[in-house]
Formats: C-alpha cells, sequence, structure tokens
C-alpha cells in the first residue's frame, strides 16, 4: 500500500521535531528513516501511524487522507522500541489480543484464533513459547511476539520504531537477516526508524536520511551511499574527508592541484569543500604525479582495508585513504614515503552549506543523548 | 508545556469522561463543602470572624493543640529516627514483624487507640500506675494529649526517613572511617545531613496530622477548657449549640493552618528530592 | 575470644557499624518505644475486653446496638470505598495517560481530604446539610435526612476515604507509562478493552492496597462521622462511635469489646499489607509516608 506524506510539520512547544517533510513511499517497499537522535525520525513514524498528529500536511495511504482516523482504525501494524508487550499476558494471549478485540460482528471464532495465533507464532519460530510471559523471555524473543502480535491484525503497512536497539550485537545481526526474509516472504509495505547506518543500508529498499526535522536524501541503499546529496549524508554515512578548495573555471583547486569538475555540476565560483570517501582515492608515485601531494604517515591494516595516512604536503592537512589489501598500489608504501592522490568519486559544496553541517555534527558528537 | 488535547487528537480515548468525572466527584464531595466553610465564615465579616476565634478560650486551644503537636512531633522525630535507623541498619529476630507494626496507628481506629491510651495511662493503667507515685500525671492532663499525639504521628517520620536512610552510600560513611571519623562523627557529618531534609519532613506531617486529631485525644485529654481542650473539639461543641458560624469560623482558622503546612511540606519535599540528587 | 565476639569486633572494627554495646542498647531503647506506645496498647484493647471472661465478651460483641452499629459500618464502608474506587480509577487514567494543564493542581486538590481534620470533614457537611445549613431548609421541607442520619455518615466517610485509590494508582500507572495502552490502540482495541484487559491487570495490587487502606480508613474513621451522626444509638452510630458511647458510658468491657473488633481489622489490614508490599513489592508505587 503506498503511502504518501505531503507537507508535514509537526512542532512540540517551541521546538520544531519535522519541517515540511514531503516523501513517498511505494507499495511492498522497505523503507528505512535513518537519522541521528532528534532528526524527527520517530515523530515521522508516529505521525504515520497516528500515534501524534502533524500541525501542518497531510498523510495518505492509497490516496485516502487517514489524518481523521486514529491509530486504531488506520490498519497499521506497530512495533514499538520497547516491544510495550502486555506484561501480564502470556505471548498467546499478546499475538491474540488484536483479534479478540474486534468488535463481535467481524471477531474470528476461538478456534480460527487459536489457529492464526499458531500460524504467526510459527513464522516467527516462537510456537514452543505460547505459554510463557513476557518477563520470561530474552530481547530478541520478546521482539519476535512484538512482531507477531503486530501482524495478527494482517495490517496494511508494518511500522518498527528502531526494532533491534535495545538488542546486543550478535542478536541484532541475526534478526536483521530474519527480517529481511520475513518481508520478502510477505511483502507488506514497511517502514522502520534507525540510527544505525549499517541496519538501514543491509535492511531497506528506500532510505531516507533525516537531519533536524528535514529530509537529506532518499534513495537506494546505494544511490544515498555513492552519491550522497548534502554534506549532511556524506558525514552521516560511512566515512569521508573533508578537503577545502576554490572552485575556478570547471575545476576545484586543492593545494595547487587541480580537480576537474564534471559537466553536470554545477557550483558557483569561490570557496567550496571537496568530499571524498577513503576508498575513491587513486594513489600514485613518482615523478609527473597527478594530484593532491602528500606524504605517508602510517599504514594500519585492518581487517579486509589497510587504512593510509597521509598528510597534505603543503599544509599538512589530513587524508585517510583505504585500499584492498590486495592493491597494487600497496607496493613499497611506508611511513614518510611521497604520493599524490586523486578522487575518482567526490561530492563538492559551496563552503556555507558544508559549515553548518559540521556545526550540526559537532553538537551531535558533543553528546547529544541516543535515544 | 502542552495545552488540554482536543479529543482528536489524543491517541487514548476517554480522556473527557475520566477527567470530567473526576472532576465532578471531586467538586461535589470536596470543593463544594469547603467552599461552604469558607463562604459561611466569610459571611461574618471580618470583625465577626476576629470575635469568633479571638476568645480567650478558643486562643488557648489553639495554644493546647499546637504546643502539643508540636512536642509529640520532636518526640517523634527523635524516637522516630531512632526505629528507622533500627530497622534499617541492624538485623534482629522479629525485624520484619516490628515493621509492620509501626504502621498500626495508621491502621488502627483513633477511638480505639483513645480508649485504649487512656486506659494504659489512667492512674490504675499499667504504665500511669507506674508514674502516678512519681507526680506524673498523664491521662486526664495535657500531658495525655501529647502521648495520644506521639502514637499518631510516629509512623509518619519513620516512614518518611526510611527509605532515605535506606538509600544513603556506604561508600561515603567508608571514606569517613577511613580519615578518622568515629561513628558519632560519622553520623552527625554525613549521615544525619543527608537525612535532615526528610526527618524534617516526617516531623511536618506528624505535626500537621497532630494538630487536627481528634478521636485518639478525647478521651485521654480530659477535655478542661483552657487547660487540655483542642481546637477540634471546640468545634464539635459550638455545633452542639447550633453556633455555625462560630464553628465555621474556627474550622475555616484551622483549614488556614492546614494550607500553610501542607505548602511547607511540598516545599520541605522538593528541598528533600533536590538534595537526593 | 569466641567467634561471635571477634566478628562483632572485626565490624565494629572495619568502622562503619557501631560496636554490638552501642547496637544493643539503641535496638532496646527502640523496641521499648514501640512496646510502651504501640503494642502496650494494641494489648490493653483486648485485655480489657475479656476482662471479664468470655461470656462478657461475646455479650458485648452480639448485643442489638453493637449489631447495629456493625450494619451500619459495612454499609458506610460498602458505599464509600467502592465509589472512591472507580473515582481513583477515573483520576488517575486522566492522570497518567494524558497531558493537561492543572495536572498538579488537580493532584494536590485531590490530597486535600488527607490534610484536613476528621472533625472538618463533618463540620463541611453539617454546614450544608444540617438544619441551619444551606440546604436545611429545603431537605426538611422535603422531609430528608442527610445530617444525623446514614446519608450523612456516609458521605463523611466518603471525604476522609477520598484520597486513598487514587493515591496508590497515580504514581503507579505513571510509573507504567503509555506504551502498552498505545499498542493496545494500534491493534484496535477500544477505550474500556484497554482499561480492563491491559492497565488494570498492571495495577491490580497497588488497587487492592489502595482498597485496603480506604476499607481500614472507613470503618475505622471517627471524628468526622462523630461529626454528623447525632450519636443516635441504634440508628446513627457506627463502631467507632459505639464505642465511645459504651466507654462514657463506664461499660468499659462492653466498649472494648467492640474495639477489639475494629483492633482485629486492623491487624488483618495490617497483615495483608505486609503480605502484599513482600510478594508484589515492585509492582507497588513508592508512595510510601
Amino acid at each position: 500500500m503506498r503511502v504518501e506524506v505531503r507537507n508535514v510539520t509537526k512542532r512540540f512547544g517551541s521546538y520544531t521535531a519535522l519541517d515540511d517533510v514531503t516523501l513517498d513511499i511505494e507499495e511492498g517497499r522497505f523503507c528505512a528513516l535513518l537519522g541521528p537522535s532528534g532528526s524527527g525520525k520517530t515523530t515521522l513514524l508516529r505521525i504515520v501511524a497516528g500515534l501524534e498528529f502533524p500541525d501542518q500536511g497531510v498523510v495518505r495511504f492509497a490516496g485516502e487522507n487517514v489524518l481523521d482516523r486514529n491509530v486504531r482504525d488506520r490498519g497499521v501494524g506497530f512495533v514499538f522500541q520497547h516491544y510495550a508487550l502486555f506484561r501480564h499476558m502470556t505471548v498467546f494471549e499478546n499475538v491474540a489480543f488484536g483479534l479478540r478485540v474486534r468488535p463481535r460482528a467481524t471477531r474470528p471464532s476461538r478456534q480460527e484464533i487459536a489457529r492464526r495465533v499458531g500460524e504467526l507464532l510459527e513464522l516467527v519460530q516462537l510456537e514452543w513459547l505460547a505459554d510463557r510471559y513476557p518477563s520470561q523471555l530474552s530481547g530478541g524473543q520478546r521482539q519476535r511476539v512484538a512482531l507477531a502480535r503486530a501482524l495478527a491484525i494482517e495490517p496494511r503497512i508494518l511500522l518498527l520504531d528502531e526494532p533491534f536497539g535495545a538488542l546486543d550485537a550478535k542478536v541484532r545481526k541475526e534478526l536483521r537477516r530474519w527480517l529481511r526474509e520475513l518481508h520478502k516472504r510477505l511483502g507488506l509495505t514497511s517502514i522502520f526508524v534507525t540510527h544505525d547506518q549499517e541496519e538501514a543500508m543491509e535492511l531497506a529498499d528506500q532510505v531516507v536520511v533525516m537531519n533536524g526535522g528535514r529530509i537529506e536524501q532518499v534513495g537506494s541503499a546505494r544511490d544515498v551511499y555513492a552519491r550522497p546529496a548534502t554534506p549532511f549524508v556524506y558525514d552521516f554515512l560511512g566515512s569521508s574527508n573533508r578537503l577545502d578548495c576554490v572552485v575556478e573555471r570547471g575545476w576545484a583547486v586543492v593545494e595547487g592541484a587541480g580537480i576537474p569538475l564534471p559537466p553536470d555540476v554545477v557550483i558557483d565560483e569561490g570557496a567550496a569543500v571537496l568530499y571524498v570517501r577513503p576508498e575513491d582515492f587513486v594513489l600514485s608515485r613518482g615523478n609527473g604525479s597527478d594530484g593532491l601531494l602528500a606524504e605517508v604517515r602510517e599504514v594500519i591494516q585492518s581487517g579486509p582495508l589497510v587504512r593510509i595516512e597521509l598528510r597534505t604536503t603543503r599544509q599538512g592537512r589530513r587524508v585517510e585513504v583505504d585500499l584492498p589489501r590486495a592493491s597494487s598500489e600497496l607496493a613499497g608504501l611506508e611511513p614518510g614515503a611521497r604520493v599524490a592522490v586523486r578522487p575518482q568519486a567526490f561530492g563538492i559544496f559551496p563552503a556555507s552549506r558544508a559549515s553548518e553541517a559540521q556545526a550540526a555534527k559537532e553538537v551531535e558528537l558533543a553528546g547529544a543523548p541516543q535515544s | 508545556m502542552q495545552s488540554l488535547r482536543l479529543r482528536q487528537t489524543s491517541v487514548l480515548p476517554g480522556f473527557g469522561l475520566t477527567l470530567g468525572l473526576s472532576l465532578a466527584y471531586l467538586g461535589l464531595i470536596v470543593l463544594l463543602p469547603l467552599a461552604a466553610l469558607i463562604l459561611r465564615s466569610a459571611a461574618l465579616g471580618p470583625e465577626g470572624f476576629w470575635q469568633a476565634i479571638a476568645t480567650p478560650r478558643v486562643i488557648a486551644a489553639f495554644r493546647v493543640s499546637f504546643g502539643m503537636a508540636l512536642g509529640a512531633a520532636a518526640v517523634n522525630a527523635v524516637f522516630g529516627l531512632l526505629v528507622a535507623w533500627v530497622l534499617v541498619r541492624y538485623r534482629f529476630p522479629g525485624r520484619k514483624i516490628v515493621d509492620a507494626v509501626v504502621d498500626l496507628p495508621f491502621a488502627l481506629p483513633t477511638a480505639v487507640a483513645g480508649i485504649a491510651l487512656t486506659t494504659l495511662f489512667a492512674g490504675n493503667g499499667w504504665v500511669g500506675s507506674l508514674l502516678e507515685p512519681l507526680g506524673i500525671r498523664i491521662a486526664f492532663a495535657p500531658a495525655g494529649i501529647m502521648v495520644a499525639l506521639i502514637f499518631i504521628g510516629l509512623p509518619f517520620v519513620v516512614r518518611t526517613v526510611e527509605p532515605v536512610l535506606q538509600d544513603i552510600d556506604r561508600g561515603v560513611e567508608e571514606a569517613a572511617a577511613t580519615l578518622g571519623a568515629d561513628r558519632w562523627q560519622s553520623f552527625r557529618y554525613i549521615i544525619f545531613p543527608a537525612i535532615l531534609p526528610s526527618l524534617l519532613t516526617g516531623f511536618a506531617l506528624a505535626f500537621a496530622r497532630g494538630l487536627g486529631e481528634y478521636g485518639s485525644v478525647i478521651f485521654i485529654a480530659g477535655n478542661m477548657p483552657m487547660i487540655s481542650e483542642i481546637v477540634p473539639l471546640l468545634i464539635v461543641i459550638q455545633l452542639e449549640q447550633y453556633d455555625y458560624p462560630g464553628a465555621a469560623a474556627i474550622g475555616t482558622a484551622m483549614l488556614a493552618a492546614s494550607f500553610v503546612l501542607l505548602l511547607v511540606i511540598n516545599l520541605l519535599q522538593r528541598w528533600a528530592r533536590a538534595r537526593g540528587d | 575470644m569466641t567467634i561471635a565476639t571477634s566478628t562483632a569486633r572485626a565490624v565494629a572494627r572495619r568502622g562503619t557499624s557501631e560496636g554490638l554495646a552501642v547496637r544493643a542498647i539503641l535496638i532496646a531503647l527502640a523496641l521499648a518505644f514501640l512496646a510502651v506506645f504501640l503494642l502496650l496498647p494494641l494489648i490493653t484493647v483486648f485485655s480489657e475486653a475479656l476482662r471479664q471472661g468470655v461470656g462478657a465478651y461475646l455479650a458485648g460483641i452480639s448485643s442489638p446496638d453493637a449489631l447495629a452499629a456493625i450494619r451500619l459500618t459495612l454499609i458506610a464502608a460498602a458505599i464509600a470505598v467502592p465509589l472512591n474506587l472507580v473515582f481513583g480509577i477515573a483520576a488517575s487514567w486522566a492522570i497518567a495517560k494524558f497531558e493537561f494543564r492543572g495536572k498538579s493542581l488537580l493532584v494536590t486538590l485531590i490530597d486535600l481530604p488527607f490534610s484536613v481534620s476528621p472533625v472538618i470533614a463533618g463540620l463541611i457537611y453539617v454546614l450544608l446539610f444540617g438544619a441551619q445549613g444551606w440546604f436545611g431548609p429545603w431537605l426538611s421541607a422535603h422531609g430528608i435526612k442527610i445530617v444525623f442520619a446514614v446519608p450523612g455518615i456516609v458521605l463523611a466517610t466518603i471525604f476522609v476515604t477520598f484520597p486513598f485509590v487514587a493515591r496508590e494508582l497515580i504514581p503507579l500507572m505513571q510509573a507504567q507509562g503509555t506504551e502498552e495502552e498505545e499498542a493496545a490502540r494500534s491493534l484496535g482495541a477500544g477505550g474500556w478493552q484497554i482499561l480492563w484487559r491491559v492497565t488494570l491487570p498492571n495495577v491490580k495490587w497497588g488497587l487492592l492496597y489502595g482498597v485496603l487502606l480506604c476499607n481500614a480508613r472507613a470503618m475505622g474513621e471517627f471524628g468526622a462521622v462523630s461529626v454528623v451522626s447525632g450519636h443516635i444509638r441504634g440508628l446513627t452510630n457506627t463502631m467507632p462511635l459505639h464505642v465511645e458511647i459504651l466507654y462514657n458510658e463506664y461499660d468499659f468491657v462492653g466498649a472494648f469489646a467492640v474495639a477489639s473488633l475494629l483492633a482485629l481489622l486492623a491487624l488483618v489490614t495490617l497483615a495483608a499489607k505486609a503480605i502484599l508490599e513482600w510478594r508484589h513489592g515492585d509492582e507497588l508505587a513508592g508512595s510510601r509516608g
């Protein structure tokens, strides 16, 4: 079922949680709302669910405006961050709840309810725990019960609020894989909120990067990683090098080295910032090398990649380059070696935009609590 | 701070119904009658009001009520702290039962407490007969009022101080010990300041309760005007004489005292909470 | 040196506990204080009741007036407790599950009956419904008696036990938050379904606790009821009032006999309280004192 969010704004007192947000989610897509805490992603999810109402804007399910309906009548399956299981009911009763509270007319019979609950518990592989209470389950098990409970009412859309946030790393990985399989099987339109980029990239068809109540970029995981649209996205997803440069006549000039700008890049002349991912550099040596001149400081073997830390010759700026372990460029690379680096792919933004993003990042690093 | 939510935009149902019901019930049972009291005494006008409460008898009653309540609360502060300390810090057989018994004054009807204490402390009672030869009269004397109020107020102090005592960081005491403090110094400089806010809160609660206490006092007090007559009794006497305005005036004065105390207690509790962080 | 004394010395040496002697004295003092002020009065009730033997005791609690008093006490409690229970649930739902201005004022007002003297509680209803009260003339014109009759007693009882259930439930429901209710809503449950199936089961021990305290107070209330009752023997006397009457007539055995029933109620309440705290302490709010 298609979801349309149009110009949604939500304020809490003087704090703007969502600022004129517009978004489309196609039927059957697995969509991730990704961003740091305070980006508005949970607020947006709750507005879609009907647990909050926007001050302005429209939300449509399959073309129909749902803002005049409350959460009970929207047919959403919501999985809460801390599960919100009914602590005094067994697993079976939790999952059956949505079916038992239906009005008489549409309520299934007891046998039918038992059958459906059994099916769902099998789906989440917990049929053997049907008589246990939530307090007797592990975190991962509770999460699966919460999911089964939400699926029991045959929702049109599945909404998950940081579903794996409270679990440890190993359980998280397993559940991620499992959720992906489940989505393939059911084909249900799903939106989930996370601040973990790895999770978003692994699970989602469509990644929505959010920051400060606004959407920074929407795209597939690949798009968002390889072609970030804003400095924030560059900073938030993966790592990147920031290089101050000057744009003149179709070239970005960094410490005397010129990098040609592709014809489709439109940017004003003047101060700008170049964003390059560590794996997007090409290293060359010897005379006649082309690119930014730098000296190798450290070569660090960390798993499948080798990280080279460089200092630029002219201004001593730090540059990080990642090379695959088997790369030929690594031959004889040692601290002190002189090299030239050229970016194969990059993003470039005017200096003003880049500094906004940097300031925001510093605030984030200074200790905003994780949600 | 959010304003009142419109019914459409609240997620959970039933706000209007529950709030309406609560306000209606509160208004009918509590607010309306209290308003009647205040209006009734306001109808006297400031002069009439003053006349009603400034008689020697009334003033004496206030003095007795306040004085005895203060004394009882003070005794409870000391012994309540002792009881709380012993319950929290020490292990001895029957500790759990003692802990439960501390709540007895909360649960026992005041009239029962009243007659029991009177019988106990009267000249021929178990305790009274021990004190009489020493010239100490408790029953049918002002001291009896204090005994009754001690009974009533004890749990307030104990239950307010206990949780705070329990939460004290033993590490601080150990640090003091390493620095050479003996137990008394540890208590005086470290433990006592930490529990002082809650002790004062308990004191204020016991005091407030003691001011308005009726049932447990009137049997043991002797109720002699000017000497051992408490304010609540005076109100009852006025009512029996159909002096509604007089009763209302005294009642309003008591209500005002209760409000002031409530405010003080709230402030103390806020202080205690702030200190606890 | 025995093990006991060496252990005691070691504990004292650690510096975070008093010596054995000091501890013994403090414990003795505390217990003595409690014995004199709490235990002895309690024992007195039973010893006085049985002073003239079991026969006299049984006669004391089964006299017609005593039985009428017991009946009235039970009626007053049977009306006041359920009413305050419903109110308590409604008020804590409104306060715990929603945000609105004036919430703390509402909580303070709910606590009001706790902090006023019981005599005031009786006084206000006399001022409203007594012969010279606001509604006095209207009531006597219609032949309705509130003050000096059962309705007045019930009203006064309701007033003094007003906050008990709410005081237990409000912090408890606030601590439990709204997530389970929101989840139930998202699954399609209606308001009553949410209350009955999700919220109330989660607070059932706090609810029981509050009802227990409410009931104990309702049955034992003296001051407020004394003012509105008129002390009409056999008609408007609750058990505490009956105790007073008998005592003032020097019928000590009779007075203490009825008092012993109330004391037993108190002990049962204390025991139930202790059991609830012991077994379900984590499901009760920390609202003591």
